[in-house]
């Protein structure tokens, strides 16, 4: 489905120099992949990784390919490419506050005339319709998490990109958020998760480590 | 959607933003009118075409012979010829001009057009002539072609003085009215008034700009609002002395004689030893010798500093511009970084959800558009509230107020590719 | 605040304050320049016919810096001031009348010895010289503090100052009133353009400060809630942040008014900004506070 190839980065430290981040590395997301989890030390890069694959991030060496197709690593092509089958769960939930729960999760759908149903489809889905006219303000922190889930599943994407999705919650709210991802992996949505938690990457169908600039396969 | 909820999180700081545009851009205007009336008031008199050498022509007769030649009719015209000559010279502008009052039957103006108002004289008012009528000394100023334009007049309403068509000796003159006539006397309006103790019928023709000044008697800054401005004929040779004769013998001796007393421009690469010698020539040829020069030094000097002082100002004007539109420029960009940090969420929000980056620059340009028509719409709406009219003024300001909206869009827009384009590192650096 | 945020606070204030300064150094020269294309005058001025006892006696009707000048000779005025001082006065070198009489005022091309010049038999000692420069309108005249000069009987003077032929019409009705407008400045528009950009750059100095108010309540605020939850009173927080930008308000009025005193002493313009800057420092002040309050309210809510 999606498959990077020979990708490397470097990047610069605040102190000036340069630093190598990936080194040919090489990620496919297979068609019989559910869900991947991707580990590794902080500054590994792996939120970085997750921004190549998000499309948000356009420098690097290598390939990005999506159903067979090498894409054209410009912002205006990645951004059409993530509008169409990528959804987006952020730590920090990165929703708007100066407009509604519904409103927020409407974003997540491309302009179109069902937006509204689509938005409520998704909140229904994640067991939060009764939260549609609040504001982000006054959401506890599973809430907005819940939020912002829906608002990546409402346009109905083929791959959810989570960076550490539960990484600000309590063991139990966590607990619920992954009980909700099992549920949308059965209903056809893959997810790639970026977590230091052992406990999440345990519950996903693969788990990668990114290590020396490389992803290696892990085994529990 | 995105326009409504912008303004409706931002709209304080949107709306300092347009108030100081449009602010400066009045400031602009105010300047840019200024200008324009410094250009209008250096035409009017002091421009380099007035940097001449000026000499004041005076007869010098004693009062025997300034009677017998008034009474003798060759020696006038002897007088005439010697004027009309210096005026036609190419060297020379005869710039002739006399203050005479004119004194009008019922005149329909207050006070301040009396010919001892805001002088050192009394005023006189209204008062009863030898026939019983009411009449009143009015401030005029009889002058000739050259004067006219020596002193860069112009008229605001009507129609200038067809100088060609000027005909003392038919009873009837234009004339032009300071602005302050206005409402007082109408255009082709006729005043009854005696000119040089000559009664002629006056047709306004037309009022002069407001503020219209000249060099006049020393004084560099004379203004005609208040003044009636009584025509010269255009020769005094060629005059129908008949004609005039009927009116009164005496008036063509008074009409000479007032127009000799005159002021001589020259040009400044003719000394004074060569303009003698070319008025001598003059003099030979026309009979007429009894005159005398006077240089006039001050009118240069008074002049360049009157040139001066409207350039001070011009200068203390322009200055004060320049550092409100620094200061300006440096509390919006203050103001467009407070702006920014607010819409640079909503920015990422919608790249993160799959738009790109200049769609995501185009959902704040409909906040910008109105912004910069709410500032262009208020600008043009005070603009025309204020005192000082000007389109050329309003037009300056609407356009560097444009350019304006065009640097702050772009400075905008790339705020917010930056924005999209840098990474936000979380944690502590390793 | 932090480091940054203050500077940023003071660098606005100081903004603010500089324009003021500056706006008010533009006034201040504008009017001396009309002065002397008005030949002194810089109100309204009108010829009236009265005694200089008549106006003394009526100064309290008239308006600070109003004054009365009579013709003695060519070139040669003797002034009374009924009201105030008499500020605009383009100078050159020394400084305006006191309103001691005995001093004089005169242009660069009159003969002065040892500061003094003798009129009509008497010395009066030169404490200025007349004209924006040297070469001025200004350039042959002599102003003379001296009472004595004016004439017991009623004469024609001229009064000069703010609303000068309304007060006198007011104070002595039914008199003549001849009012003169004929100065350099009436050239051009300059009279009506300068109130304008003055009143346009106060304007733009007040938005100055009230930006820098809101912006730095805002700030406060935010240290100030974080303070609040650590279990410090409101008041106290509040307090606290008010005397931050109390003092940063303090520093940039007294820099202004430093700078001021700085141009009165090169220039001879006689230049007081004392109560805008201290108006400006308020405004400052007063909305910083302001929002910090209506910000605070929120907290037990």
């Amino acid at each position: 489905m999606i498959v990077l190839r020979d990708v490397s980065k470097t990047i610069t430290e605040p102190d000036g120099s340069t630093r190598a981040l990936f080194d040919r590395l090489d990620f496919d997301l297979r068609e019989d992949d559910r869900s991947v989890a991707i580990t590794g030390r902080s500054g590994s890069g792996k939120s970085t990784l997750l921004r190549i694959l998000a499309g948000l991030d356009t420098d690097f060496g290598g390939t990005y390919e999506h159903n067979g197709h090498v894409l054209e690593r410009t912002p205006r092509r990645m951004a059409a490419h993530r509008l169409r089958h990528i959804g987006i769960v952020t730590q920090d939930h990165s929703l708007l506050s100066d407009r509604s729960v519904l409103d927020n999760v409407r974003l997540g759908v491309p302009a179109r005339a069902d937006s509204a149903d689509r938005a409520c489809e998704a909140l229904d889905a994640v067991g939060i319709s009764h939260l549609a006219g609040k504001r982000p303000r006054r959401l506890s922190g599973g809430e907005a998490q819940r939020v912002a889930i829906a608002r990546a599943i409402a346009k109905r994407p083929t791959v959810v990109l989570a960076d550490e999705p539960t990484g600000a919650l309590d063991e139990t709210t966590e607990d619920d958020v992954l009980a909700l991802f099992d549920r949308l992996q059965q209903a056809g949505t893959k997810f790639v998760i970026v977590t230091h938690s052992e406990r999440v990457a345990q519950r996903c169908g693969r788990r990668l480590q990114l290590q020396h600039e490389q992803l290696i396969a892990r085994d529990y | 959607m995105e326009l409504l909820n912008d303004l409706r999180s931002n709209w304080a700081i949107i709306v300092a933003k347009i108030v100081l545009l449009v602010l400066l851009a009045l400031c602009w205007y105010n300047v840019a009118s200024f200008t324009q009336s410094t250009s209008q008031a250096v035409a009017q008199g002091l421009s380099a075409d007035a940097d001449v050498d000026l000499y004041t022509v005076i007869d010098d007769l004693a009062p025997d012979a300034f009677e017998a030649i008034r009474r003798d009719q060759a020696a006038l015209d002897g007088v005439a010829s010697f004027v009309d000559r210096i005026d036609d010279d190419p060297g020379f502008d005869f710039i002739s001009s006399y203050d005479q009052p004119v004194t009008v039957q019922d005149f329909r103006g207050d006070d301040r057009f009396d010919v001892g108002y805001g002088t050192e004289y009394t005023l006189k008012g209204k008062y009863q002539d030898e026939s019983g009528r009411t009449v009143q000394d009015i401030k005029s100023i009889q002058l000739n072609e050259t004067a006219y334009e020596f002193a860069g007049l112009s008229v605001q309403d009507g129609k200038p003085i067809e100088w060609d068509g000027v005909d003392w000796g038919s009873g009837r003159i234009p004339v032009l009215l300071g602005n302050e006539y206005r409402g007082v006397y109408e255009l082709g309006e006729r005043l009854t008034g005696a000119v040089i103790l000559q009664e002629q019928e006056l047709e306004v023709v037309g009022f002069l700009e407001p503020d219209s000044a000249l060099y006049f008697r020393s004084e560099a800054n004379h203004y005609l609002d208040d003044t009636v401005l009584v025509p010269y004929p255009p020769t005094l040779a060629g005059l129908d002395r008949a004609a005039l004769d009927r009116l009164d013998p005496e008036l063509f001796g008074r009409l000479v004689f007032q127009v000799l007393n005159a002021d001589l421009a020259v040009d400044r690469s003719l000394d004074l030893g060569g303009v003698v010698a070319r008025l001598d020539e003059i003099g030979d040829d026309t009979g007429f010798r009894s005159y005398t020069l006077l240089g006039v030094p001050t009118y240069l000097v008074q002049l360049s500093l009157v040139r001066q002082l409207i350039q001070d100002n011009l200068v203390l004007v322009t200055a004060l511009l320049v550092v409100l539109t620094a200061g300006v420029g440096i509390i919006t960009a203050f103001l467009h970084r407070l702006l920014h940090n607010r819409r640079a969420p909503v920015a990422r929000v919608h790249h993160l959800l799959g738009r790109s980056p200049d769609a995501t620059n185009r959902l704040f340009r409909a906040s910008r558009l109105t912004e910069y028509t709410a500032a262009l719409g208020l600008f043009l709406a005070t603009s025309a509230l204020l005192p000082n009219d000007s389109a050329t003024a309003r037009l300056g300001a609407s356009t560097v107020l444009l350019l304006w909206c065009v640097v702050d869009d772009a400075v905008s827009r790339r705020a917010v590719r930056v924005e999209l384009t840098t990474q936000r590192r979380r944690g502590t650096p390793r | 605040m932090t480091k940054q945020q203050i500077t940023a606070i003071a660098g606005l204030l100081l903004l603010a304050m500089l324009l003021t300064v500056l706006i008010g150094v533009f006034d201040a020269r504008r009017r001396v320049i009309a002065a002397e294309g008005n030949d002194l005058r810089t109100g309204q001025s009108a010829w009236v016919t009265a005694t200089l006892d008549d106006l003394e006696r009526a100064r309290s009707a008239f308006e600070p810096g109003t004054k009365v000048f009579v013709e003695l000779e060519d070139g040669v005025r003797a002034v009374a001031i009924l009201s105030g001082q008499w500020t605009d006065v383009p100078l050159h070198d020394g400084h305006a009348l006191t309103g001691r009489p005995g001093e004089a005022l005169v242009g660069a091309a009159v003969d002065v010895r040892d500061e003094d010049i003798t009129v009509g038999g008497k010395t009066y000692n030169v404490v200025g010289r007349l004209g924006v420069r040297g070469d001025s309108l200004l350039s042959d005249d002599v102003v003379l503090a001296d009472p004595s000069r004016f004439s017991a009987s009623p004469q024609r003077l001229l009064l000069d100052g703010p609303s000068s032929a309304r007060h006198y019409s007011a104070a002595f009705p039914g008199r003549s009133v001849e009012i003169i407008d004929d100065g350099t400045n009436r050239r051009t528009n300059v009279d009506a353009v300068s109130p304008i950009l003055v009143a346009l750059g106060s304007l733009v100095v007040v938005l100055i400060a009230v930006v820098a108010g809101l912006q730095a309540g805002r700030w406060e605020l935010r240290t100030a809630a974080v303070r609040f939850t650590t279990g410090i009173r409101p008041l106290t927080t509040l307090r606290s942040a008010a005397i931050r930008v109390g003092v940063i308000s303090i520093a940039a009025s007294t820099t202004a008014l430093a700078g001021a005193a700085v141009v009165r002493q090169t220039t001879i313009l006689d230049l007081d900004v004392t109560t805008a800057v201290v108006a400006v420092g308020t405004v400052v002040l007063a909305v910083s506070v302001t929002s910090l309050w209506q910000g605070s309210r929120r907290w037990n809510s």
